[in-house]
Formats: structure tokens, C-alpha cells, sequence
């Protein structure tokens, strides 16, 4: 079936990208990686007809966060990885969370492949077009979850006033600013 | 997994009623890429000779107008009509390259797309030795991914699009995202620090760009209460003879200058002058794309045409009534489908078309804006604007009484369809521009006394 190559396309380029990422000695390889493991997941989304959160995914991870990590990476004075290798408890508490996590995700993977199986046949149309409209999160966002969407949106606002105060110049720190120059 | 009618009626087609995986994929490839490719490379090479004559005529010099198509035909005439005698295949390629489209080519200097195509082909493929292997090669391929995929979304008329999703306006963004990507990729895997910086602005710009980008299209989709592509062109359909009544654009003046915005930020996402900070020239050799030749050159090339037809497509469906025709709209909807899905598909192409020659007439009539420049517009003018307007979009609503506040707590119902009588039609277009009047008379009066702060956030005291 094509949708069955589909799904392991994109299971492979989401596990695939997230052992690259963590396992490239290269900062901006790792990155493109989490990129592609990113867009792996966008893909697994569309499998469960979600094209909203699909799309959001692509935006806000690859478009917007990936480009922020991106930029990090430049900061670095060993991009290439050729200096520097993690300490050995970093690398076994990193398997130990990678173990924990590639369960959880094998078992997210089966019940989106299940799912994408039995889609077709089991869902009223109905339930499936408020899955894949926005119409339905927006009701759950401005309603029931109104306070932690707002709570959300004041922590993103502080991360933004502190951006600001921390690129800030402190003009009126040395003596000669205070006199007023 | 639902692959849409188009595909499941194709793999029947091509393998019986219960069609093996090969026949599904294949079927995929042709309704998804077929179009893609039919239409927009055409597109690319459209855009390229628009750039080419408006350029010429505005130095007042003919451009392109030498090489036609008369080599082609002698060259298909030898090719297909080789057993023939020479002089009867010469006489052929005369009498075929008098026809009147020929002329026509000449004068449009089409040789010139299909010379320059073979020219990249041809072209040696370098990797500078100090580039970064897959990420060099990747780039290019990824830009062109970023330029055409947003197209499958786009309907060029009713029911005439590959991808029907409900949430096709995000769609388009997200798709577009993949550009950014591909920016950093060509800069970063150049190996060499002028493209590194082209990249590096380049990137910096699009994302911070995105943002007035995404509360135009807010703005839309608050207007018609859907992402939906085709339910917003199909909002915009007015029964009048003067069907352009209908479009967004001229519903409220805070939609037009939300489509204003749009185009303004479209064209810095494609990095086209006077937002080419990015491949300035005379600083940067030419950005991010500095070390790429050939092919690789050419796909950046034409994914830049393509992305520049794509922001015309895009403020078309948005703002200026999609695929509908300006005049007599209800009349081309009582012709036969196949006819209407050609004007229509020839009514986008024209808006669209119309757009893209506006930015090549920009590209030549305005200077380049200076790094600092690029972000101040954006983040001083036009995402405060924008916002604003988005706030005025939703008031006009509320006054038109399509929404009523509070409602969104709980269950909503379909959005009605937002009909404005002409007074009120009248009223949503007077107030806001005497409300703006009036306060940019305010503001004037004003000027000499404002905060310090906010004088030199308005640039008042430059």
C-alpha cells in the first residue's frame, strides 16, 4: 500500500533525524537533522488527518524554532564538533532518556499507523472534519483552556521583555553617563 | 489514508478497481507533480520575460528581442521531417516561421528561455572544495520544494486545485517555510563567508517578515471565517455585473491595507529590490547563491520567479477575488465547466501576472534599503499596522453584526456569510479613513510635543 510507504517514510525520517541530530559530531548538521525529524513529525500528524497541527508543526518547529537553534549553532566556536566530546555521564544519562523516549515513541508510532489503517472506515465524517478544521482547537483554546492559553502567552511575553532587557546598553551605568552626556 | 478523489480515480484508471501501491503512487506523482510542473515553470519563464522587457523598456532599450524561435522550428522540422529533401524542409521552416506567433516570439524574445535553458544544463557543476557536502547540493532542491509546493494549494478555479485541505491559507505559510531552510542550507554549505552572510540576512528577513505576512492572511481568515482557499474566493463572489464589488479588497479599507502590507512583505520574502539587502552585490558578490552555478543556479533562479508569482497568486485568492473575473463574474459561471475553469485559470494567471510586473516595476524604480532599514519597516511599520488593521477588521465585524462578542465562549456556530448592505458598505469604507484623517491631523499638530521616546520610535526626530 502507498499510504503504508508513506508511513514508513516518514517514521524513518522522524527516528532516523532524531539519531542523526542527537549522534552528528556537526552543530549545523545535527540541526538540519532535527529539522527533517521535525517534518517527519508533521507528516505523521497529516497521518492522523490532523492538517491543522500538521501545518502549525511545519511553521513554529522548522520554520520558527529550527531557524532559532539554527542561529545558536553560529555562536558556537566549535561548530564542526572537532574539539569537544560530551563528558561519559552525559552520554549514558542521554541513553538512558533516549531509551525511555524511543519506547514512548514506538508506541505513539503504532497507534498512528493503526489508526491511519482503520481511519477510513471507523470515523464519522463529521468527527473528522472537526479534526482536521481549526474551528475545534479554537473552541477549546478560547473556552475550557482559556486561563493556560492565556497563562501561555504571558510567559512568551516575558521571554520577550527579557530578550529585550538583555540586549539592552546600560548607558547610565558608567560615571560619565550619569553626568549626564 | 486519504489520498483525494483526483489520485483514487487515476490508480483506478490505471489498474482496475482495487489498485496496487505502485499504481496509487504513481497516480500521486502525476495529479500532484504533473500540475506543478505543467504550470509553473511556464510560470518561471513568464515571470523571466516580464522582468526582461519591463527592465528594457524602462531604460528605454528593447531587451531580449533578437533571439525567436526560428532555430527551434528549423531544428524540430529536421528532426521530425528528416526524410524530406532539404530544400522542402527549408522551405517548411520559412513558411512555418512567417506565421504571425512567430513574429510575436521574436519580438518577446522567447529563444532567449529556451537558449538560456540549455545554456544551464550545459553549464560545469562546481562545488567549491570547501563546501559542505549535502547541505551544498541539498539547497537548491529544497528552495525549488519551498517555491512549488505552496501552488498545490491554490485554486486556479472551482474545484481546479491538487490539494484541497481545510486549512489551506496555513498551508501555503507552511510550505513557504521550507525557503528559509534552503536559504541557510546554500549560505552555510557555500563554505565562504560572503555567503554565509547573505544567507544570514537573508534568513533574518524572511522570518522577521512572516510576521506581517501571517495577520494579512489573519486578517482573511477573520473576514470569510475560514482557511479554506476556495471558500474564501467563493466569499468573495457578488452577483452584480461589476463582480470586483465582491473582492476583499474593497470591503473595508483595513482589508486593503492589510493586501498592501501583504504585497509589501511578499516582496521582502522574496528578497527582490528593494529588499535584496541579502545578494547586494556590491557587498556580497551575490549572497547566498554566490558559489552555485549551472543548475543548481537555475533552480534558485527559478524558484525565485516562482515565489515572486506565488506572493501575486496569493494576494489574488486573499484580496482580489481569486480566479473570478473582475466584470460579468455570474455570466462566465453559466458557461460550460471546462470553458469557465480556462478563464478562470486565465483570470489568476492575469492578476497574478499583473502583481509580478508591479514588483519588477519596483525593482527598477526604487534603491536598495540598508540592513537596518529592512527590519525598521518591518517591526516599526508594518506589524503595528498590521495589527491595527486586524483590530479594525474584527470591529468592522462587530458592528456589521456578523459576530457578536462573548461568543466564543462555547460552542460557535458557522460564521454567516458577511453580506454589507451599501450603506453600510459606505460607512465600513468613510469612518475609518476620517478616523484616520483625523488623527494623523492630530498627530501632526502634535508632533512637537511628543515623548522623546516615542519620537525616535517614529523616527520624527531624524
Amino acid at each position: 500500500m502507498l499510504a503504508d510507504l508513506l508511513f514508513w517514510i516518514c517514521a524513518l525520517a522522524t527516528v532516523g533525524g532524531a539519531l542523526a541530530s542527537a549522534l552528528l559530531p556537526n552543530l549545523v548538521h545535527a540541526a538540519l537533522c532535527l529539522g527533517l525529524a521535525l517534518s517527519g513529525v508533521a507528516g505523521l500528524y497529516l497521518f492522523l488527518e490532523a492538517y491543522y497541527l500538521a501545518c502549525v508543526q511545519v511553521i513554529v518547529y522548522v520554520g520558527g524554532i529550527l531557524i532559532l537553534i539554527l542561529f545558536a549553532t553560529l555562536f558556537s566556536s566549535d561548530i564542526l564538533g572537532r574539539f569537544q566530546r560530551s563528558p561519559p555521564w552525559q552520554r549514558v544519562g542521554g541513553l538512558c532518556v533516549a531509551a525511555i523516549a524511543g519506547a514512548l515513541a514506538v508506541r505513539l508510532g503504532q497507534v498512528v499507523y493503526q489508526h491511519a489503517a482503520t481511519l477510513e472506515h471507523q470515523r464519522p465524517a463529521q468527527l473528522r472534519e472537526a479534526i482536521a478544521a481549526p474551528g475545534g482547537i479554537g473552541d477549546l483554546l478560547t473556552g475550557p483552556w482559556l486561563i493556560p492559553f492565556l497563562l501561555a502567552s504571558l510567559l512568551l511575553t516575558a521571554a520577550l521583555l527579557a530578550a529585550v532587557a538583555l540586549v539592552q546598553r546600560y548607558r547610565h551605568r558608567t560615571p560619565k553617563d550619569v553626568d549626564g552626556s | 489514508m486519504n489520498l483525494g478523489p483526483g489520485v483514487d480515480a487515476l490508480a483506478r484508471f490505471l489498474a482496475g478497481p482495487e489498485p496496487a501501491w505502485w499504481a496509487s503512487a504513481l497516480a500521486a506523482c502525476i495529479v500532484w507533480l504533473g500540475p506543478l510542473l505543467l504550470i509553473v515553470l511556464p510560470i518561471a519563464a513568464l515571470g523571466q520575460i516580464i522582468e526582461r522587457k519591463v527592465a528594457a523598456a524602462m531604460q528605454r532599450r528593447h531587451g531580449p528581442n533578437t533571439a525567436g524561435l526560428d532555430g527551434l522550428v528549423r531544428f524540430l522540422v529536421r528532426c521530425l521531417c528528416w526524410f524530406l529533401p532539404r530544400a522542402t524542409q527549408e522551405r517548411l521552416t520559412a513558411r512555418l516561421c512567417r506565421l504571425p506567433g512567430m513574429q510575436l516570439a521574436r519580438r518577446l524574445g522567447l529563444g532567449q528561455l529556451v537558449a538560456d535553458g540549455i545554456k544551464m544544463l550545459g553549464k560545469e557543476d562546481l562545488i567549491p572544495g570547501n563546501a559542505d557536502g549535502w547541505v551544498f547540493r541539498l539547497a537548491p532542491y529544497l528552495a525549488m520544494c519551498g517555491a512549488l509546493l505552496p501552488f498545490a494549494a491554490i485554486p486556479f478555479g472551482q474545484h481546479l486545485v491538487a490539494l484541497e485541505v481545510p486549512v489551506a491559507a496555513l498551508y501555503v505559510a507552511a510550505a513557504g517555510g521550507l525557503t528559509v531552510i534552503a536559504l541557510f542550507m546554500a549560505g552555510w554549505g557555500s563554505g565562504n563567508k560572503f555567503s554565509l552572510l547573505g544567507g544570514m540576512r537573508a534568513v533574518a528577513q524572511v522570518v522577521s517578515y512572516e510576521i506581517p505576512v501571517g495577520l494579512a492572511i489573519a486578517g482573511v481568515v477573520l473576514w470569510c471565517g475560514s482557511m479554506d482557499l476556495q471558500r474564501i474566493v467563493a466569499s468573495q463572489y457578488n452577483a452584480h455585473w461589476a463582480s470586483f464589488l465582491g473582492w476583499n479588497f474593497f470591503q473595508s479599507p483595513f482589508l486593503a491595507l492589510l493586501a498592501v502590507i501583504l504585497f509589501v512583505a511578499g516582496l521582502a520574502e522574496c528578497q527582490r529590490t528593494p529588499f535584496d539587502m541579502a545578494e547586494a552585490e556590491s557587498e556580497l558578490v551575490s549572497g547566498f547563491n554566490t558559489e552555485y552555478s549551472g543548475l543548481r543556479w537555475g533552480l534558485f533562479a527559478m524558484a525565485e520567479y516562482a515565489e515572486m508569482f506565488l506572493v501575486g497568486a496569493i494576494i489574488a485568492t486573499l484580496f482580489l477575488g481569486g480566479y473570478q473575473s473582475p466584470f460579468g463574474e455570474p455570466a462566465i459561471i453559466a458557461l460550460p465547466a471546462w470553458l469557465a475553469a480556462l478563464i478562470h485559470a486565465l483570470m489568476l494567471t492575469l492578476k497574478a501576472s499583473a502583481l509580478l510586473f508591479v514588483m519588477v516595476w519596483l525593482r527598477w524604480t526604487l534603491p536598495r534599503l540598508r540592513v537596518d532599514q529592512v527590519m525598521r519597516l518591518c517591526w516599526i511599520t508594518l506589524v503595528p499596522l498590521a495589527l491595527l488593521a486586524l483590530f479594525g477588521v474584527a470591529l468592522t465585524m462587530l458592528a456589521a453584526g456578523s459576530v457578536a462578542p462573548g461568543s466564543a465562549y462555547g460552542r460557535i456556530p458557522a460564521l454567516p456569510e458577511l453580506h454589507l448592505t451599501p450603506l453600510a458598505h459606505a460607512l465600513a469604507w468613510v469612518l475609518p479613513v476620517a478616523i484616520a484623517a483625523l488623527l494623523i491631523v492630530l498627530a501632526r499638530r502634535q508632533h512637537g510635543r511628543l515623548h522623546p521616546d516615542l519620537a525616535r520610535l517614529s523616527g520624527a526626530g531624524r
